[in-house]
């Protein structure tokens, strides 16, 4: 069980991409920082992956609402503040930085 | 002696082309340090990662260390077998003969089971 974490945009680097391909049924994804894009553009994501549904899918609060992406965080998103973040590095056995 | 509590089973992810940065060095550098404290050490060569496998290195034209000697000099630290992602190779136009011939090809399931059987995953 991995924890998946992306901090660059994915209209500006492959890192999302390159992430789901290789992640796992059960895994997490969490989007920090730039990677927070992301959420704009979700739906293509979702039709193209498939996997996606089979994922867990975390954005940073902070980095949403700095960013001025709240009205994107739909229901497939879980929201975690900084402290959410830690419990998640320890819930997860491993955790892989994408960037 | 090995303590099963320190060793780990220890992720090296390869991710960036030689030369152009300092990261597929750093890469080797701490594969290196983690195999002499008797860590567990693969080393996976994803996206433009599989380029730092190609034959016929010649880096002494742009005076930096060969890729290639480096990653032949982990054999001596009991790193024998690299790995590296089918998928990756075939969109950059690449066969296993153009390329180090310890690598293990892992299909694109094979890489995620491999990637989650590690304990510690370091991205470079």
């Amino acid at each position: 069980m991995t924890l998946h974490i992306v901090n660059r945009s994915p209209t500006q680097s492959d890192a999302l991409d390159s992430c789901i391909r290789r992640a796992q049924p059960g895994n997490a994804i969490l989007l920090i920082e730039d990677a927070i894009y992301a959420l704009l553009i979700l739906e293509q994501l979702f039709s193209k992956y498939q996997k996606l549904s089979q994922l867990e899918i975390y954005a940073l609060a902070e980095d949403v609402t700095a960013r001025g992406a709240s009205q994107w965080c739909t229901e497939q998103i879980r929201l975690v503040d900084y402290q959410g973040f830690v419990a998640l590095t320890e819930h997860y056995p491993s955790s892989l930085s994408w960037y | 002696m090995a303590d099963n509590n320190v060793t780990k089973k220890v992720l090296i992810l390869c991710r960036n082309a030689p030369y152009g940065t300092s990261t597929s060095r750093e890469a080797i550098d701490v594969a290196l340090a983690g195999a002499v404290f008797e860590q567990n050490i693969s080393i996976l060569f994803l996206d433009d990662g599989v380029y730092q496998l190609l034959n016929d290195q010649q880096s002494d034209a742009i005076m930096q260390k060969n890729q290639t000697k480096l990653l032949d000099s982990l054999e001596m630290y009991d790193i024998e077998q690299l790995y590296a992602e089918y998928d990756s190779l075939k969109n950059r136009g690449l066969h296993a003969e153009n390329i180090h011939s310890a690598t293990t090809i892992l299909d694109s399931t094979e890489t995620s089971a491999f990637i989650s059987s590690h304990q510690v995953i370091l991205s470079y």
